[in-house]
């Protein structure tokens, strides 16, 4: 009886070996997409955060510049046949905000202070949205574990 | 239970086929804000079964032979991918990323792998039966 068993269980692990765990594969590779996608979506939050606390600022001197903001461009590349994100961190360059302030200490001849060209509402919708993106991936690598899992219950049998 | 074998292999490319098209939606979601980003999906399940080609058949060198039953070969995971957007749902950045309806998507694709996981157990199940009664 012990045999028949083993036979059996010789039937169904051959199966699924022959079925889930190469077509993982597909699952791994949406993991790694989701991975790079939340690294992404990481450095975006980041690089955000950075604009926002330095909107607003002027430069040190009069003739320097102040904070320019940084803008994040995405290209997408295949890695060992697995779509991954890869970023470059690029400047803003829109025109600075001018402001008439002849007494700041960083104003020109003429009165006028250069401001950050960094604006804030921009920089929240693009906040709220990488964070609605963040929560879709999160959502999306939720149902690939959930998978796994019917996956792993298939050999328990 | 003659067909149990058909209906295993069926599951079984049922599950391949949603990792794949899991995979596609993953990195749709990934690129939701990629500019010029359209998004991809495979063609339905019932298209990619039609569209595979079929296994050899057994060579009948008379008429009154059996013909083998012919079981069609696995994808080997090609998988034909479709772009699915529409032209209103394009972003001024030509994006054509619908969060929603990539999530809807991703819920229904758990859905379905949990089904056909199920199915492979109870016919799994059945085989035991057959092969060892009293357990």
């Amino acid at each position: 009886m012990i045999g028949f068993m083993q036979k059996i269980s010789f039937f169904v692990l051959f199966f699924l070996s022959s079925m889930d765990i190469r077509s993982n594969n597909a699952l791994s590779q949406a993991k790694k997409s989701i991975a790079s996608g939340l690294a992404t979506v990481r450095l975006a939050a980041r690089i955000e955060a950075e604009n926002l606390i330095n909107a607003g600022t002027v430069a040190e001197k009069p003739g320097q510049e102040p904070y320019r903001g940084k803008i994040i461009t995405v290209k997408n590349k295949l890695k060992n046949g697995t779509m991954v994100q890869e970023t470059t961190i690029q400047r803003d360059q829109a025109p600075f905000e001018l402001e008439y302030n002849p007494g700041h200490p960083s104003a020109d001849p003429n009165g006028i202070v250069k401001k950050s060209n960094v604006r804030r509402e921009v920089v929240m919708a693009n906040l709220n949205q990488t964070n609605l993106q963040a929560m879709a991936l999160k959502n999306v690598y939720d149902t690939l574990k959930s998978m796994d899992n019917h996956s792993i219950d298939l050999m328990k049998g | 239970m003659a067909d149990s074998s058909l209906v295993l292999k069926m599951a079984q490319e049922k599950m391949k086929w949603l990792s794949h098209r899991q995979k596609m939606v993953a990195q749709n979601v990934m690129n939701a804000r990629t500019p010029k980003y359209i998004p991809k999906d495979l063609i339905s399940f019932k298209k990619t079964m039609q569209s595979r080609p079929m296994s050899v058949k057994l060579k009948r060198t008379r008429g009154d032979h059996i013909q083998g039953k012919v079981i069609s070969q696995a994808l080997d995971q090609n998988y034909k991918v479709i772009e699915d957007f529409r032209k209103e749902d394009l972003s001024p950045s030509g994006n054509g990323v619908v969060m929603e309806k990539e999530l809807m998507k991703s819920g229904e694709i758990g859905l379905a792998h949990k089904q056909a996981s199920v199915i492979i157990a109870e016919y799994l199940k059945l085989k035991k039966i057959a092969i060892h009664p009293k357990k």
